[in-house]
């Protein structure tokens, strides 16, 4: 009796063995998928006031170089979609400038935030300077001392209003339920 | 004869032994996800997944487990699919996940499931373990797709896949469409008249062959 408690116990302890290991190994490629959602999902709720964030479909969240990498729709408490938020990823002086560039429904920019890259120069806490400026008329100026870096943000902002542009009038068609 | 046996394996779950119409098992998920076909699909893979892996690696050990703590066995085969289900889910289609999350986690007590690897998969070949599994998982999914499909048209008027509107059957909004329809009362309401359908289909079947001998 003893005997068989023992292998039984063996027995189970092998296959949770096996079965720890096949979930470590999906683990290892799903965990870094997650992790960045997660993070990037902190900060929008770190720069911005919205209820709910959505990303669009069409948005691969891949680390894509020189181009917008996802881009999300923002919600009021009411469910109404407010804003487009897009995560570009374009080059600065030392490194890819991860930015989160904030346009709101009515074409209006509403900010720009620096969240990666490793430049020497952080820009994260500063909005560009162009809150209110409407994606019809808005003309990038880079910042002196950190003209490359803050290029980095200007080509996300450039390439995020002209993809606002090109969306602008479907996004009546966008709920949050949807 | 052998071959008649293998496409009966597979045949049997989506009609005569089908899940949720005849032997009425994952009852739970079919009431409560429904509402929305992408869920339904979402499901319905999930589901299938975790059942043809499930009855294809019971099949496997079913010499090397004994009896006395087979039961235990099962779940932990049948848990890890579940949880790599969700691992995959909630990293690649997190809008789906976040609806579905509870309802992916109780696949793992998922009668269909466990029911499959004790009836079936501990007694047979690998081979047939596979096609058991498949017609019972496809024999599931297509019954939510069906009550789903009812469900969203009649309380939305459209159907919307992956977030892109597919088809919008309401135009004028009309009043025919009701929200009803998406709430757990209606699923019950649908499932019950399916099931009134199946078994009207069933008994004429039958009637048709006594009429016949």
């Amino acid at each position: 009796m003893n005997k068989s408690i023992f292998k039984y116990a063996l027995l189970l302890v092998a296959i949770c063995a096996i079965s720890g290991l096949l979930l470590a190994g999906v683990n290892m490629i799903t965990a870094p998928i997650i992790g960045s959602r997660n993070q990037i999902n902190e900060k929008l709720e770190q720069y911005y006031p919205y209820a709910y964030y959505k990303q669009a479909d069409d948005g691969s969240n891949e680390v894509a170089e020189n181009a917008i990498q996802a881009y999300y729709y923002a919600f009021d408490e009411n469910k109404n979609l407010a804003a487009v938020i897009y995560q570009t990823s374009f080059l600065g002086f030392k490194s890819q400038i991860v930015a989160l560039i904030s346009i709101k429904v009515d074409g209006t920019v509403e900010n720009a935030k620096m969240i990666g890259g490793k430049d020497d120069y952080s820009l994260s806490d500063h909005d560009f300077e162009i809150a209110g400026e409407s994606v019809d008329s808005y003309d990038y100026t880079p910042k002196s001392g950190a003209t490359k870096t803050s290029g980095g943000v200007g080509a996300g902002i450039d390439a995020a209003i002209n993809h606002f542009k090109s969306i602008k009038d479907s996004l009546g068609g966008v709920s949050y339920e949807g | 004869m052998k071959d008649n046996s293998k496409l009966l394996n597979f045949t049997k779950g989506l009609w005569k032994e089908n899940p949720i119409l005849v032997t009425m098992l994952g009852l739970c998920p079919t009431l409560a996800i429904t509402y929305k076909v992408e869920n339904a699909l979402g499901m319905g893979l999930a589901v299938l997944f975790v059942l043809v892996m499930s009855n294809l690696i019971i099949s496997l050990i079913r010499h090397i487990v004994p009896d006395e703590i087979r039961i235990p066995i099962f779940i932990v085969v049948i848990a890890t699919f579940v949880s790599i289900v969700e691992m995959v889910m909630e990293a690649f289609v997190p809008d789906l996940f976040e609806r579905m999350s509870l309802f992916i986690s109780l696949i793992v007590v998922n009668c269909i499931i466990l029911g499959r690897a004790e009836a079936f998969a501990s007694k047979h070949n690998w081979l047939d373990s596979i096609l058991d599994a498949l017609g019972m998982a496809l024999g599931f999914t297509l019954v939510l797709i069906v009550i789903s499909l009812i469900r969203e048209v009649l309380g939305t008027g459209s159907i919307t896949i992956w977030g892109n509107l597919a088809i919008n059957f309401n135009k004028n909004n009309s009043p025919f469409f009701s929200n009803f329809f998406v709430s757990p009362p209606a699923a019950f309401i649908i499932l019950g008249l399916i099931l009134a359908g199946s078994k009207a289909i069933n008994a004429a079947k039958a009637a048709r062959e006594v009429k016949s001998k």
